[in-house]
């Protein structure tokens, strides 16, 4: 009886075996090459951010996370609850996306909201003189209010809304009709990001002047081929 | 005179009445369709509304997942199928060199990051967050000497750096503006310069009179407080200083 539950378990796992490695050939290798090429492009952007003197961000489709890098080093990683593309629609009509937005570099990113600091005392160009052992300034998050969501507008067009609460995200009531207004006059995509509050806090009083975007992972082909 | 209504059934009333002679119903059905005029709206903007309503309500933006498909297309179909399989290799060894040179960039073993706004400061190895604490960078505030020639902006500078010098018990060498804040003159006598045990324990500089150094005030810890360097608590600062040796990179932003 034992002997013959043995082979049948060895019978099983040889069928799911082989089962699974014809699942992997079955990739065409045209459909291998479109994924290696569409990585290889992500990889020469991020080498080419890496090169630059310039603070970026990398959405991370693999991760699931935002990352905020200086020439090719992680400096900050914020974990998204979701990433989401989100497309005008008008007319019913939802506008299609071009091949290349997913391998592009999205520059100059400006926030918006811009942070603005409570406590002019604080500013630089503010004319405080004198030693005062009794001043205790602001915290950060006193300093530099945050809103629950705000956008990073880049050059390019692609606006990334970063949301701190994932209630926060939905479309409806006024947001849904400033959404509408918006997807009527502007042809931008937009991306979804929320952010633990915390972070999205942090993200939106540190983030460096002209920051700039890329795209990193998710061509599903080019996952299968990595399994092997 | 009794009379009946032209055209209705013999018999017909109209509410609220008995009888109804043929001039009364003339009376009554002008003053009924001027009624109905005054109480009717426009067409023109109701069909206006009408249809902004439906563009507006045709508008907006649908989310989705993001993903990234594989390259489609001309590009990868006119690949003939006998070259492919180089295509492929070629590929695959193009981003085995890109990989390697993005990941030459990242520091072999422990470096130090500073959030200069949200003064937070942290050791990491690779991708490992080895230690998240509060630390005290430049408040960014203004001084100018009396004589008015001379001007500091306290602000801790962005970019990259690397620890120079590893201190043990520091001393620090008070700067002019160190004098000129508490309203005293710049001594000529450098020796009056020395101040002991304000920094603490331990000092990592690097570079142009900067350093990260423990603090006096810790209760002002997380709050931009400093005249440019990073102060950090002192059990943090055991830490960060025992990790660190001279070249540890450290990223400030």
């Amino acid at each position: 009886m034992n002997k013959r539950m043995v082979i049948l378990a060895i019978a099983l796992t040889a069928l799911w075996s082989a089962g699974r490695a014809a699942e992997k050939e079955e990739v065409p290798p045209r459909a291998r090459f479109g994924a290696l090429l569409r990585e290889d492009r992500q990889l020469r952007n991020l080498a080419a951010l890496a090169d630059s003197a310039d603070f970026y961000l990398v959405l991370d489709l693999d991760r699931q996370e935002l990352g905020l890098f200086y020439r090719g080093v992680p400096v900050r990683e914020y974990p998204a609850h979701s990433i989401e593309l989100g497309r005008p629609r008008r007319f019913f009509l939802r506008a299609s996306v071009s091949p290349d937005w997913y391998d592009q570099v999205w520059t100059d990113g400006r926030l918006d909201p811009k942070p603005h600091r409570t406590d002019d005392k604080l500013g630089a160009t503010a004319d405080s003189t004198g030693f005062d052992p009794e001043w205790v300034p602001m915290l950060p998050e006193e300093l530099i209010l945050s809103p629950q969501k705000y956008e990073i507008e880049f050059a390019e067009g692609l606006v990334m809304e970063v949301v701190a609460d994932s209630t926060q995200a939905g479309s409806g009531g006024r947001q849904g009709w400033i959404d509408r207004a918006r997807a009527l006059f502007s042809s931008r995509m937009r991306l979804r990001v929320v952010l633990d509050p915390d972070d999205a806090g942090e993200l939106y009083r540190s983030l460096p002047p002209e920051a700039e975007l890329a795209l990193r992972g998710d061509a599903p082909a080019a996952a299968v081929v990595a399994t092997r | 005179m009794r009379s009946e209504i032209p055209g209705a059934p013999a018999g017909a009333r109209l509410p609220g009445t008995t009888t109804l002679d043929a001039a009364g119903f003339e009376e009554w059905l002008r003053t009924h369709r001027q009624s109905r005029r005054r109480l009717s709206l426009p067409k023109w903007p109701l069909l206006a509304l009408l249809v902004i309503a439906v563009v507006i309500s045709s508008a907006g933006y649908e989310y989705e997942p993001l993903t990234v498909p594989p390259v489609r297309g001309a590009e990868v179909d006119v690949v003939p199928e006998d070259q492919l399989a180089g295509k492929i290799r070629a590929l695959e060894s193009e981003q085995k060199s890109l990989t390697r040179a993005i990941g030459s960039n990242i520091p072999r073993g422990q470096y130090i990051v500073v959030d200069r706004v949200n003064n937070r400061i942290y050791l990491r190895d690779q991708e490992k967050v080895e230690l998240a604490a509060l630390c005290s960078s430049g408040s960014g505030r203004f001084l100018k000497a009396e004589s008015g020639e001379r001007t500091w902006t306290f602000e801790t500078p962005p970019g990259r750096f690397k620890v120079l010098r590893k201190m043990e018990n520091p001393v620090w060498k008070k700067p002019d503006w160190a004098f000129l804040e508490e309203g005293k003159e710049v001594p000529r006598n450098p020796q009056e310069r020395f101040e002991y045990g304000v920094l603490g324990e331990y000092a990592l500089y690097f570079g142009d009179g900067y350093m990260i150094h423990a603090t006096l005030y810790e209760r002002l810890l997380g709050r931009s407080v400093s005249h440019g360097c990073i102060r950090v608590g002192r059990d943090d600062l055991r830490k960060v200083y025992r990790a660190a040796s001279v070249g540890t990179p450290i990223f400030i932003f």
